[in-house]
C-alpha cells in the first residue's frame, strides 16, 4: 500500500482524486496548499505527490522546489495552464510529469501507476543488462526474450511493430524518416506514397505512452520523421 | 576672455591706435628704404647740406637758367614794352618793366613756364637790365639793392659773379658743374650775366624745396632712432590691435552672440555705394585743397581727408567683419531679399491657385522667354549670347523636369512599399516643391495613419489574448471537477434508464466545453500572432504520410478512401513541425467529421511557381449553406458556422496557424465539394 498526497486548494478536485486512487488501492494524504504539504511529508512516508500549481500562500512552483532540497520522490505537476512554456518549467523544476487540468481521471491515474512502478522498481532490473537489452529511460526492450517493458508494466507489441520499436531504440535520439525506417526494418527499398510505417507507429505510441498525443518516449517530428527519446539517466 | 571682447573701451583705443602704429610703421620702412638706397643720407645736420638739397637746386638753377634766356631773348627783340603776345603765351611768360633814374631796367615779377621756387636775380652787365621774381618797391628799386636784398638772405644761397661762384650748398661748386650743362654757360669767364639765388623761408610753402625739407625733417630723428626695431614694434602692436578688433566685432555686453547695428542692418549695396561717394569726398578735398598754396589749407586737407578715409574704410571693413561672423554679408543684400521676394511671392502665388493655371502660367513663362530669345537671336548680329540664353533655358528645365521626376519615383516608391505593408517609409517632403511637396505630406499622413491603426489593432489583439487566456484558466478549475465527478457518476451503478442518459449528455458536454476552451485558447493565439515559432526544413510529403497515419482508423470507421496524388521526390518548406500538423490535422479532423460516409478524400501534392501546393479534396455530409468566408470567420461572426461537434474554430485556427508560418490557406466550397488549398514557398 502507497501513500499518495494530494495537494491543490480546490477540495472537491482533492476529493475526486482520492476517489480514483482509493479504487486502485492506494492510501491518500490530502494538503490544500504548499506549507500542508510540506508538513504532511514531514510527518509521513509519502511515495507520489500529486501537486498543484497555482495555490494560495505557497505555490506549486515554491513547493516544488523545498520538497526539492531534501525529498527524491515522484512528483506530478497539476495545473491549468496548458502553454509549453509552463510545462518545460515544471519539468526543469524537477516535476516527473504534468498533467492540464481538466485531466482525464483515468490519464492521471495512469501517470501515478507508472510513477509508482518507476520509483520503486528503480535499480532492481539493472543487473540484468547485456548487448540484447535497449533501454531508454523506463522503455526497456530484452531481445533475448522480445519483451517490452514500460515502468515495469509489460507491453504487447506485434512482430512488426517491434522491430520498429526495437530499431528506433537501438539508435535512440536520431530521427528517422518513413522511408529510412522502412529501409531498415524491411531491409528493402522503399516504394513511396505508403503510410504504413505511420500506422505503425500511432499503434506502438498508443500502447506504450500514457497519453499518445503527447508521447514521451516515441516522438514524431511532423513532416521530418520519427525518433526514440533518449533519456541520459 | 569673454569679457575683453566685449569691452567698448579697448575697442576703441583700438580704433585711434591702429592709424598711430600704421603711420609709424610706414614711417619706418620708408625711412629704411631710403636708407638702404642711399645710407649717408640723413648725416647732414640740416637739409640744406644733403645731396637731395643740392640737386633740386642744381635743377632749379638750369630751369633759371632756361627762364633768363627765354625772357632775356623776347625783351631784347622788343626793346620796349611791346610783347609778342603769342610767344609769351607760350611760355607761360608773365613780368613787369621798370626803368630807373640810373637807366637801369628792371625785368620784375617774372613767372614763366620753368618758375623756380627760390629768390633770384640775374644782372644782365652789357645791357643793365636785371631780371628778378622779387618785386620792385621803393627800397628795391634799383639792381644793387636788389642785389643786396637777396645776399642778405642766408638760408641757401648761391651766387656767380666774376666768374667765380659762391655758395653755402655743398657741391654747387663752379667745378661742380658739367661743362656739357646749360648752366656752364653762365660760368664761362666771358659771360655778361651775374646771378643771385637765395632760399629763405618765405619761398617754400609748396614746392620741391618745401616738401623736402618736411619729408628731411620728419625722417631725420626717425632715422637716427632705431628704425628696425620700431618696424618690428610696430607691426606687432599693429598685428594684435587688428586680430583682437576682428575677433572682438560685434560682441556686445549682456548680447547673445553677434550685434549688428544699424549700420550692419542696411542692405550691403547701400554700405558700397555710401562707401563710393566717401572716396569720392575724399578726393574732392585732396584736390581743392593740397593744390593751394596755404601750408594750413594743405594741412586742413591733407589731414581731413586721410582721416576721412580712415574712417570710411574701418567703417566698411568692421560691418563687413561683423557681416561674416553673423553670416548675414550675402542675406543682407538687397539683391538677395528681392530673390526671397520674388520666391515667396511666386510661391504664394501658386499656392491657392489650380493646377491647369499653374501649368498655363509655367508653359507660357517658357513659351514667352524662348519667343525673346528667338527674336533676340533674330535683330543680334552675333548670334551666340542668345543661344547661349537658348541653352541655359533648355538646360534649366531640364534640371527642374529631372528634379520633379525623381521625386515623382520617391513618392512612387514610397506608395508601393505602404501597398505592400511596410508603412515604416517616410518621405521627406523638405527635398521636394509645390505639388509634390503635398503628395509627400499626405503620403507620410496615410502610412502614419496605417501603421497606428496597426498597431493598435496588435495591441487590442493581444489584449483579446491575455483576456481570453486568463479567463479560461478560470473556467478550467470548475471544469475538472465537473468532468471528475462525471466520470464518477458513470461509474455508480444505475438503475434509472433515464439518469443514465442524462449523465451521458452531461458527458458529452463537458468535453465540448473542455475541448472550446482548449480551441478558443489556441485561436486567440493563432489570430493574434502569439506563437514562438520554431522554423525548419518539412517534408510535406512526409508530413503528409504521418498524418494519414494517424488519422486512418478514423477514416476507416466513415469508410473514408484516401487517395494522394504526391511526387516522388521531396517536397520541402521552411515551418515549425508542431504547427504545421495542427493544421492538416484540424483539416482531417474536420473531414473525418463532416465528409459524406464511403467517400473517397483526395490529397494533391504539387509544385508550381516556386510553391508547394497541397490541396485536400472531400464531399461533404451535409449541403453547404455557408460561405468559404464564414467558415473561417467562425471566431468573429459566430453565428451561422456553429456545429453541434467540436468548436468550430479549426479552419480558422489552421488559416491563422498557416499565415503565421508564411503560407496561405484557402478554402473553396462548390456544391458539396469542400477544398482545402495550402500554399507554402518551397526551399
Amino acid at each position: 500500500m502507497y501513500n499518495i498526497l494530494v495537494c491543490d486548494d480546490d477540495k472537491e478536485i482533492v476529493k475526486a482524486i482520492e476517489i480514483y486512487l482509493k479504487k486502485q488501492g492506494y492510501n491518500v494524504y490530502k494538503a490544500y496548499n504548499g506549507n500542508e504539504c510540506l508538513q504532511v511529508l514531514k510527518n509521513n512516508n509519502i511515495s507520489l505527490i500529486i501537486l498543484d500549481i497555482m495555490m494560495p500562500e505557497k505555490d506549486g512552483i515554491e513547493t516544488l522546489n523545498e520538497i526539492r532540497e531534501e525529498y527524491n520522490l515522484p512528483v506530478i505537476m497539476l495545473s491549468a495552464k496548458s502553454e509549453d512554456q509552463d510545462k518545460i518549467e515544471g519539468l526543469n523544476l524537477g516535476a516527473d510529469d504534468y498533467v492540464t487540468k481538466p485531466f482525464n481521471p483515468l490519464e492521471l491515474i495512469a501517470r501515478v501507476n507508472s510513477g509508482i512502478r518507476r520509483y520503486t522498481s528503480l535499480g532492481s532490473k539493472s543487473e540484468e543488462e547485456s548487448s540484447l537489452i535497449y533501454r531508454t529511460g523506463d522503455l526497456i526492450i530484452n531481445d533475448d526474450t522480445k519483451e517490452v517493458t514500460v515502468d515495469g508494466k509489460e507491453i504487447k507489441l506485434t512482430p512488426t511493430e517491434y522491430n520498429i520499436l526495437k530499431f528506433l531504440t537501438k539508435n535512440k535520439g536520431i530521427v528517422y524518416s518513413i522511408d529510412k525506417i522502412y529501409e531498415n526494418v524491411w531491409e528493402d527499398e522503399a516504394y513511396g506514397a505508403d503510410n504504413i510505417i505511420a500506422v505503425h507507429i500511432r499503434h506502438i505510441r498508443e500502447k506504450i505512452e500514457i497519453d499518445p498525443k503527447n508521447p514521451k518516449y516515441l516522438k514524431v517530428i511532423w513532416g521530418i520523421g520519427y525518433k526514440i527519446e533518449s533519456f541520459s539517466k | 576672455m569673454k569679457n575683453a571682447k566685449t569691452s567698448l573701451i579697448l575697442k576703441t583705443l583700438c580704433y585711434i591706435f591702429i592709424p598711430i602704429f600704421l603711420v609709424v610703421f610706414l614711417a619706418n620702412v620708408v625711412v629704411g628704404v631710403v636708407l638702404a638706397k642711399e645710407p649717408n643720407v640723413f648725416s647732414s645736420k640740416n637739409v640744406y647740406e644733403t645731396q637731395e638739397f643740392a640737386n633740386i637746386y642744381y635743377g632749379e638753377l638750369n630751369s633759371l637758367y632756361n627762364q633768363i634766356t627765354d625772357v632775356s631773348r623776347i625783351v631784347e627783340e622788343n626793346g620796349n614794352n611791346s610783347v609778342q603776345d603769342e610767344e609769351m603765351y607760350y611760355y607761360s611768360m608773365h613780368y613787369d618793366e621798370y626803368v630807373n633814374d640810373n637807366n637801369e631796367k628792371i625785368i620784375y615779377n617774372l613767372s614763366t613756364y620753368y618758375d623756380v621756387d627760390f629768390d633770384f636775380v640775374v644782372v644782365d652787365t652789357e645791357n643793365n637790365i636785371a631780371y628778378t621774381n622779387l618785386a620792385v618797391t621803393s627800397n628795391k628799386n634799383n639792381i644793387e639793392s636788389l642785389v643786396q636784398y637777396v645776399k642778405n638772405e642766408k638760408v641757401a644761397y648761391w651766387n656767380f659773379a666774376d666768374g667765380n661762384t659762391e655758395s653755402n650748398i655743398n657741391n654747387l661748386q663752379k667745378e661742380n658743374v658739367a661743362y656739357s650743362d646749360r648752366l656752364y654757360e653762365w660760368m664761362k669767364t666771358n659771360n655778361k650775366y651775374e646771378v643771385y639765388t637765395t632760399l629763405n623761408d618765405s619761398n617754400g610753402t609748396y614746392g620741391n624745396f618745401w616738401e623736402l625739407e618736411v619729408l628731411y625733417n620728419i625722417m631725420q630723428p626717425i632715422a637716427e632712432g632705431p628704425y628696425l626695431i620700431n618696424i618690428i614694434i610696430s607691426l606687432i602692436l599693429l598685428t594684435i590691435c587688428i586680430t583682437y578688433l576682428v575677433s572682438a566685432l560685434g560682441y556686445k555686453k549682456d548680447h547673445k552672440g553677434i550685434y549688428l547695428n544699424w549700420i550692419d542692418k542696411t542692405p550691403l549695396e547701400i554700405i558700397i555705394t555710401l562707401f563710393c561717394f566717401g572716396l569720392f569726398i575724399v578726393v574732392w578735398i585732396v584736390n581743392s585743397f593740397t593744390s593751394h598754396t596755404s601750408l594750413l589749407y594743405n594741412a586742413v586737407g591733407a589731414i581731413s581727408a586721410v582721416t576721412l578715409l580712415y574712417v570710411l574704410i574701418a567703417i566698411a571693413l568692421s560691418t563687413v567683419i561683423k557681416r561674416i561672423k553673423a553670416k548675414v554679408l550675402i542675406k543682407n543684400t538687397l539683391i538677395y531679399k528681392i530673390i526671397v521676394w520674388t520666391k515667396k511671392l511666386t510661391q504664394e502665388l501658386f499656392k491657392n491657385t489650380k493646377l491647369i493655371v499653374k501649368l498655363f502660367i509655367l508653359y507660357g513663362g517658357f513659351v514667352f522667354i524662348f519667343f525673346i530669345v528667338m527674336m533676340m537671336s533674330a535683330s543680334y548680329y552675333d548670334i551666340g549670347f542668345p543661344m547661349f540664353l537658348l541653352f541655359v533655358l533648355v538646360v534649366l528645365v531640364f534640371i527642374k523636369l529631372y528634379n520633379y521626376l525623381k521625386n515623382l519615383y520617391k513618392i512612387k516608391t514610397a506608395i508601393k512599399k505602404i501597398y505592400e505593408g511596410n508603412n515604416e517609409i517616410i518621405l521627406n517632403p523638405e527635398e521636394m516643391k509645390g505639388e509634390l511637396r503635398d503628395v509627400a505630406i499626405y503620403v507620410n499622413d496615410i502610412a502614419g495613419g496605417l501603421s497606428n491603426a496597426i498597431e493598435e489593432s496588435i495591441k487590442s489583439e493581444r489584449f483579446k489574448t491575455e483576456l481570453i487566456t486568463n479567463v479560461s484558466h478560470d473556467i478550467k478549475t470548475p471544469l475538472t471537477s465537473i468532468i471528475n465527478y462525471v466520470d464518477l457518476l458513470k461509474q455508480e451503478k444505475v438503475e434509472n434508464e433515464k439518469i443514465k442518459e442524462y449523465i451521458q449528455i452531461l458527458d458529452q458536454k463537458s468535453q465540448r466545453l473542455k475541448k472550446l476552451t482548449e480551441d478558443l485558447v489556441e485561436a486567440s493565439k493563432a489570430s493574434s500572432g502569439n506563437v514562438k515559432l520554431e522554423m525548419e526544413k518539412i517534408n510535406i510529403i512526409e508530413l503528409i504520410k504521418q498524418a494519414t497515419g494517424e488519422f486512418e482508423d478514423k477514416f476507416n470507421e466513415k469508410g473514408l478512401k484516401i487517395v494522394t496524388q504526391i511526387p516522388e521526390n521531396e517536397v520541402n518548406i521552411l515551418a515549425d513541425n508542431r504547427y504545421i500538423y495542427r493544421v492538416i490535422e484540424n483539416v482531417f479532423s474536420n473531414i473525418s467529421k463532416y465528409a459524406l460516409e464511403g467517400s473517397r478524400v483526395y490529397i494533391d501534392v504539387t509544385k508550381k511557381d516556386k510553391k508547394a501546393i497541397v490541396i485536400i479534396k472531400n464531399i461533404s455530409k451535409e449541403s453547404l449553406n455557408i460561405t468559404a468566408e464564414e467558415l473561417m470567420q467562425r471566431f468573429v461572426r459566430g453565428d451561422k458556422s456553429r456545429t453541434t461537434e467540436g468548436s468550430g474554430l479549426g479552419l480558422s485556427i489552421s488559416k491563422s496557424l498557416t499565415e503565421l508560418q508564411n503560407g496561405t490557406f484557402d478554402i473553396q466550397v462548390d456544391g458539396d465539394l469542400f477544398k482545402v488549398e495550402i500554399t507554402f514557398d518551397l526551399v
